[in-house]
């Protein structure tokens, strides 16, 4: 199906949930993505975790800006399989007119926020753990073709909290995509497309 | 899937996880002719967080347990899904909140601008792609009438059922008036706990359409579909509209000499979500011969009848039933819906003959617009 706008065949990847990210720039709709390394299956559960924490629920900090306090429907930030030792991190939502004023920059500093703290709280990190495993328990089963049944991305994460504590966040590892993206978003201002 | 106690369906289910789902009788249907919009737009409001705390989804989430609600045609469901040993305290949080209606005084404001982008993006940006204005039907009246439930009142701004929500959620989302399932291990969430958190409950008979549903009389498809109108609400009389669609397929997919056209039920394709009528359909695939789909669907009601036909469908769709069941929330929506509509059962075991060639003798191929 082709954008009315600006008649481009949208370019959509699929997530670990089955849906799909529209990663195409255009009016209305931001995306911005960022290569992360991804060599084994706790690379993975570290990503989809950190999705997790960051954006996952509202008690996540993208999704308190963008939701909470914002008015866009959902901000999307998932791990996308990518060539072998790589994964792509993108962050996808659509923001029509009325809410563009306050809707990107928030995330924006939503993002700048999370890159300048500390790191994540263990309990905050548990409970994300633990909501990522019950995403995994709830979502439909992948198309048996997906490449998301590829070594290492069919990872299970049976104990949360274990798997948690064995393997913290690693600031030093989010925070370069995350300011990636951060630093993307505002690039591209849809004004700037001339789109409406 | 059985029923436990009045109104509230069990599955069991093993694991760490499992999930409960309360399905009210406020889809679409409820809303009233001239208030389109109302029962998503009370929806928001029913999950809407309750403060800038986020209450009661951050006390959920910080136990690993995400809740989550749909509005459907016949019904609007709740479902909260998590680890097994804090699903009965997920369970009690969610009947605080869903029995205290009192929320920001913004939320309205807010929550209408939230259902418009969320209407953005799920089109795309695209609303006038999205078919669901075609085929939900006026409330007691034909489907095909301009009764759009979603995308026109999002686009317009549903703030204008800011003083309506209240009354409606208080009129059909009532603890004591809806089917309520669980799909847990019942050593590790006790039915009687449940019940007692969810407290009394009679399974409420959502009003049956006058109508028919719908026939290929002046129907205007979105694409080239073949259409079987769901003759009989209980269960043996959609599993046979199942049955003879999953049949139509292959019909089509010999037409087409390729595999693959699949069968849709309703709206959004959840089975035995939708009480009669209700239709299920096959879609064409682009580039099918439509002139040789339907001199083959002609001698349809012939074909469905020959040996070995319906065994073949029922083991097809037994096969999709399982995999519709592989997780415990879908189980616990699953196992709701069919609660509320009085269809408790297993689907496909039995699958009266009869039943499926009179959904096949009503056939009919539409041409797309």
């Amino acid at each position: 199906m082709r954008d009315p706008l600006t008649r481009a065949t949208p370019l959509t990847r699929m997530n670990r949930w089955g849906t799909t990210l529209d990663l195409v720039r255009r009016p209305s709709h931001f995306c911005a993505t960022a290569p992360v390394p991804v060599a084994s299956p706790d690379d993975v559960l570290s990503w989809l975790c950190l999705c997790e924490c960051f954006a996952g629920g509202f008690s996540s900090p993208l999704m308190v800006a963008g939701r909470l306090t914002g008015t866009l429907f959902r901000v999307h930030l998932a791990l996308l399989p990518g060539m072998p030792g790589e994964g792509v991190l993108a962050l996808a939502f659509t923001s029509p007119a009325a809410s563009e004023p306050a809707g990107p920059p928030a995330l924006c500093r939503a993002l700048a926020d999370i890159v300048a703290a500390d790191g994540v709280t263990a309990p905050r990190w548990h409970g994300a753990a633990l909501r990522l495993r019950t995403r995994l328990a709830t979502t439909d089963a992948l198309p048996r073709r997906s490449p998301w049944h590829r070594s290492p991305y069919d990872a299970q994460l049976a104990d949360p909290l274990a798997w948690a504590a064995r393997n913290p966040p690693d600031p030093g590892s989010y925070r370069p995509p995350l300011a990636a993206l951060a630093r993307e978003l505002p690039e591209y201002h849809p004004a700037a497309e001339g789109g409406r | 899937m059985r029923e436990v106690a009045p109104g509230l369906g069990w599955y069991e289910y093993g694991g760490d996880v499992g999930a409960v789902a309360l399905a009210f009788p406020a889809g679409f249907h409820a809303e009233g002719a001239g208030r389109p919009g109302l029962a998503h737009f009370a929806e928001h409001m029913l999950m809407a967080p309750r403060d800038r705390q986020a209450h009661p989804y951050a006390r959920l989430e910080e136990r690993g347990c995400l809740l989550e609600a749909r509005t459907r045609r016949d019904h609007l469901t709740v479902t909260v899904s998590g680890p097994q040993r804090h699903l009965l305290r997920a369970v009690e949080t969610l009947v605080a909140h869903l029995t205290d209606l009192e929320r920001p005084g913004d939320t309205a404001l807010r929550q209408a601008e939230i259902i418009r982008n969320e209407v953005l993006e799920k089109t795309a940006l695209s609303p006038a792609t999205d078919r669901w204005r075609w085929c939900v039907p006026t409330p007691d009246g034909a489907i095909g009438a301009d009764h759009d439930p979603v995308v026109a009142p999002a686009l317009a701004g549903s703030a204008v059922h800011a003083d309506a929500w209240q009354a409606f959620l208080a009129r059909h989302v009532r603890l004591d008036r809806c089917s309520a399932a669980v799909a847990a291990d019942p050593a590790l969430v006790g039915p009687g706990a449940v019940e007692s958190a969810l407290g009394p409950r009679t399974v409420p008979r959502i009003p049956r359409a006058a109508s028919p549903g719908r026939g290929a009389q002046g129907c205007k498809a979105p694409r080239d579909e073949i259409v079987l109108p769901v003759r009989a609400d209980d269960l043996a009389g959609q599993s046979a509209a199942l049955a003879a669609a999953e049949l139509a397929a292959e019909t089509v997919a010999a037409a087409h000499r390729q595999p693959g056209a699949a069968v849709h039920y309703g709206l959004f394709d959840e089975w035995f979500s939708e009480n009669a009528p209700t239709v299920v359909t096959v879609p064409l695939p682009a580039g099918t011969d439509g002139t040789a789909v339907e001199e083959r669907m002609r001698a349809f009601p012939k074909t469905v009848t020959e040996p070995g036909a319906l065994a073949r469908a029922r083991r097809r769709l037994s096969h999709e039933w399982a995999r519709r069941l592989a997780t415990p929330s879908a189980c616990a929506r699953l196992t709701a819906w069919m609660l509320l509509g009085g269809r408790m059962g297993d689907p496909f075991a039995p699958c009266d003959p009869d039943l499926v060639e009179h959904s096949a003798s009503a056939a009919a191929v539409l041409r797309g617009a």
